[in-house]
């Protein structure tokens, strides 16, 4: 077990000393982490390895968090973080608890996976009679938690998955795998492939068309357009959160969910990063805001939101309201008949950049190329281009949601300078008069 | 302990068969005061944790853990390339500031300091609100042993501020960094934002107009941030020659001098080695409107050339990477910023930038989104806002002609600082370009 050793039942009593009101919100958050690294060819050192490990201690009341975070499991690591998070020292009904962890499972050496897969994937694009120069990264990501509060000890939930950078003259590309294989690799390859035909292409003409948007550009116009603007925090930065409940967000073709316990196998969680139960929450139904992205701290002050969406990267960091995984429930057509359908307009199988005023309500979505729809059909490559608009501008035209949902990586999420990795499964969709810009 | 801990895992590596071993150590503390969406934050931090970088002519490895460096630690088997590391320097004559012992920031004086910008913002323009405040304050020590022979440690303390503020449709955000939180004063920081916030609310913009500029420190230094391609770096130097098309040589005349010195007394960062143990110092990229050379590290330095110390690692947890420390805009002791705006007959004073600048590589084309003042006759006329300020990097290199002494630093990824510089030549707009 990661936490061997570690004395639940002891360490949740002393953090109940910490309880001085009904409403006090307690915790300890106990992280081991191991990142594996494959540095592009040419970059010493030649492999690169990570291993952490700390906890942090965290009290809520009313408005205020104090919280303490340290690394490392020093014998009097939880006594001295609960001592400062109570700013004096509690009365002690019983004695502060040592730790007594045991050190870590040794991690398995087998990183063939990781080494592997830049000849794979100049492989698979030989066989698509492409060649140029990249730079490939690979790193395998594991981390275990365990989130123990006064009243409830939360069970370890342990993370494992792959990312991979992509660097080319033209563009860099990243992806997220819950495994490394052969099958992961052959999509990532056909997005170079089209990234590297659409290199020097001029990007479109700016003005008012009909976009459609593949798995991956859906996935983030997604995060951006809906679970960001979703989350308490940043609906908090102009108002209450609670106002934007039963709004009609998006055409109502769009429905999203957020199901942490639904996501890829590796990432797939029972509890948050406070030990809260996850929950399928239904971010819009029918293009209605029906829940909200919530953790403890909005859940406690607004009343109204269910928590167990708290996350953070690291135990140094404030915890916060984010999605995990995304849903985004498919319509009926498929993808040659939504851009058949389309007629006229441009079709971005991806997006590499996404932001979100939280001020404004205004949305920026990045597309490295695309291609022309001329006569409902694929034609000519284009260069990068953009759509700025604000959140419900562009997703009330929605005019048509793909059958076929694909699960993968959304991508790297860098909100508050934290960065997550975050799920999606999404469909196709086509967005009527979209202004895009370049 | 750290150290002996260092030399415990250096010796252990070497025995096991890798001759090239370095060893990191960091142990920091910090804290950070957060107002931020109606939630008070207090949080506080220990880290502790080193990197060993270790190799031989064919391979090599990277480790980092927290805690003490340990010999107990499962390495991977290297791989990849092989590692060199460098040869101690001469030591240099750094003295470290005597600052870094004060207490860090406690929970009272931050808020007291919040509530006193808040408070003093109201003061200064009604209606006005704090919306967010963000103080991170820290300290820490680093150890570096290497098989080559080098043995170093040294301090670094920090304080950096995050404010935004918001006023009928406007909002402002500013960052500053002190060696320590107690040096960071409200009511010059309230002001700060109270007028910035003004000179948004009601500023205009010509379409397109010229003139004499006079740039504050926090316009200059975003500027210079924005051309770290070609000042820093092994590939800056062609980079730097296309966009310059010789106008990078001999412009007499300009006062644009771009310094990098990771061992500048007084500046935040300041530290007699850089990340692998080379002795930094004082290195001229740009002198009066002439390209000099870029930042670059020791491996590629030219016999005869000076070697100063540029690779950085922020943390532990950081593989060490070339960058710059304290890049500035040299100044001039002699004259006074009031002296450059005085001496304008038409023109503008840019007081801050509200968005990222944009570089064009291809063309050299530098467009920033600025705010401040028209100027006639050495004085402000009017606020100025939703303005371009537009010119080429070549044309900045030569058209710098007075540099003052208020030379500050902004916290742009290294520390990154200017004095308010006169320039004539450039354009102002009211949209960038195309």
């Amino acid at each position: 077990m990661p936490f061997t050793g570690l004395d639940t039942a002891a360490a949740s009593r002393a953090l109940s000393l910490l309880v001085e009101h009904s409403g006090d919100v307690v915790d300890a958050f106990f992280e081991r982490s191991e990142l594996i690294e494959v540095p592009a060819e040419g970059e010493p050192p030649g492999i690169r390895c990570w291993r952490e490990s700390g906890l942090a201690v965290r009290l809520l009341r009313d408005r205020e968090i104090w919280a303490v975070s340290c690394d490392g499991f020093a014998r009097d690591a939880l006594r001295d973080a609960i001592r400062r998070v109570a700013r004096s020292y509690p009365r002690t009904a019983f004695p502060l608890p040592d730790l007594d962890l045991k050190a870590g499972s040794r991690v398995d050496e087998d990183l063939g996976a990781l080494v592997r897969l830049p000849s794979q994937l100049a492989t698979s694009l030989r066989v698509r009679r492409v060649a140029f120069p990249m730079r490939v990264k690979t790193r395998r990501h594991r981390r275990q938690i365990q989130v123990i509060g006064p009243r409830v000890v939360a069970p370890v939930e342990e993370e494992s998955y792959y990312s991979v950078v992509v660097e080319t003259q033209w563009q860099s590309f990243g992806d997220l795998f819950g495994n490394v294989t052969p099958i992961h690799v052959e999509p990532l390859a056909d997005r170079l492939v089209e990234a590297f035909r659409a290199r020097e292409a001029p990007p479109p003409t700016e003005g008012v068309t009909t976009l459609v948007l593949g798995h991956h550009a859906a996935a983030v116009l997604l995060h951006e357009g809906v679970a960001h603007a979703l989350e308490a925090d940043t609906l908090a930065a102009t108002g209450p959160p609670e106002a934007a409940l039963g709004i009609e967000l998006a055409s109502s073709l769009v429905s999203v969910v957020d199901d942490p316990g639904a996501a890829p196998d590796g990432v797939k969680r029972q509890t948050d990063d406070e030990g809260m139960p996850v929950v399928r929450r239904w971010l819009l139904r029918d293009g209605v805001v029906e829940q909200i992205l919530a953790d403890r701290s909005y859940s406690e002050r607004c009343g109204r939101f269910e928590p167990g969406a708290g996350r953070r990267s690291d135990r140094h960091q404030r915890l916060g309201p984010r999605s995990t995984y995304l849903e985004m429930l498919p319509g009926r057509d498929n993808l040659e008949s939504l851009i058949q359908g389309a007629g006229e307009g441009l079709y971005a199988p991806e997006a590499d950049r996404g932001l979100l005023d939280p001020r404004t309500g205004f949305f920026l979505v990045s597309f490295p190329y695309g291609r022309r729809i001329r006569r409902g059909v694929l034609a000519e490559p284009v260069g990068r281009f953009l759509i700025r608009a604000r959140v419900a501008d562009l997703l009330s035209r929605v005019i048509a949601v793909g059958g076929e949902s694909a699960a993968g990586g959304a991508g790297w999420c860098a909100k508050g300078g934290q960065r997550l990795p975050v799920w999606a499964s999404t469909a196709p969709l086509v967005i009527e008069a979209a202004e895009v810009e370049v | 302990l750290t150290r002996d801990a260092c030399f415990e895992v250096l010796d252990s590596l070497r025995d096991g068969g890798l001759p090239v071993v370095e060893v990191y150590g960091k142990e920091g503390r910090g804290r950070r005061h957060a107002l931020e969406a109606g939630f008070i934050q207090t949080q506080s931090r220990r880290e502790q944790g080193w990197a060993v970088r270790a190799g031989d002519r064919h391979c090599s490895l990277f480790a980092a853990g927290v805690g003490l460096p340990t010999t107990d630690y499962a390495w991977p088997n290297p791989d990849g390339y092989a590692l060199n590391l460098p040869e101690p320097g001469p030591s240099s004559r750094w003295q470290e500031p005597a600052d870094f012992e004060a207490p860090l920031i406690g929970e009272v004086e931050a808020r007291e300091l919040f509530a006193g910008i808040a408070r003093t913002l109201d003061r200064e323009l009604p209606g006005a609100r704090l919306s967010l405040a963000c103080l991170d304050e820290g300290s820490a020590e680093s150890v570096l042993v290497s098989s080559t022979g080098i043995d170093v440690d040294w301090r670094q303390r920090m304080a950096y501020l995050r404010l935004e503020a918001e006023w009928r449709g406007a909002r402002v955000e500013a960052e500053r960094s002190e060696r320590a939180a107690r040096l960071f004063h409200p009511v010059a920081l309230a002001r700060l934002l109270a007028d910035r916030l003004v000179v948004l609310e009601d500023g205009t913009s010509p379409d397109k107009d010229r003139g004499e500029f006079v740039l504050a420190p926090a316009v200059g230094a975003r500027i210079l941030a924005s051309l770290e391609p070609i000042l820093i770096g092994e590939g800056a130097a062609e980079r730097a020659r296309r966009v310059l098309e010789g106008a990078g040589r001999g412009t007499s005349g300009s006062k644009f001098t771009v310094v990098d010195d990771g061992a500048l007394a007084q500046g935040l960062l300041t530290a007699p080695v850089d990340g692998e143990g080379v002795p930094q110092g004082r290195r001229v990229l740009v002198e009066r409107g002439s390209y000099r050379a870029p930042i670059r590290e020791w491996r590629f330095t030219k016999p005869g050339e000076p070697i100063h110390g540029c690779i950085r690692r922020s943390s532990w947890r950081d593989i060490p990477r070339i960058g710059a420390s304290h890049l500035f805009i040299d100044s001039d002791p002699e004259c006074p910023a009031g002296d450059l705006i005085a001496g304008v007959t038409r023109g503008y004073y840019l007081v801050e930038v509200t968005g990222q600048p944009r570089v064009d590589w291809s063309t050299g084309r530098l467009s920033v989104p600025v705010c401040g003042f028209h100027l006639a006759r050495g004085q402000a006329k009017a606020p100025l806002a939703g303005a371009w300020f537009e010119t080429t990097v070549s044309g900045l290199f030569r058209s710098v002609q007075g540099a003052a002494r208020d030379l500050a630093f902004l916290p742009l990824g290294a520390m990154v600082g200017s004095p308010s510089l006169l320039v004539s030549g450039p354009e102002i707009r009211s949209s960038p370009s195309r």
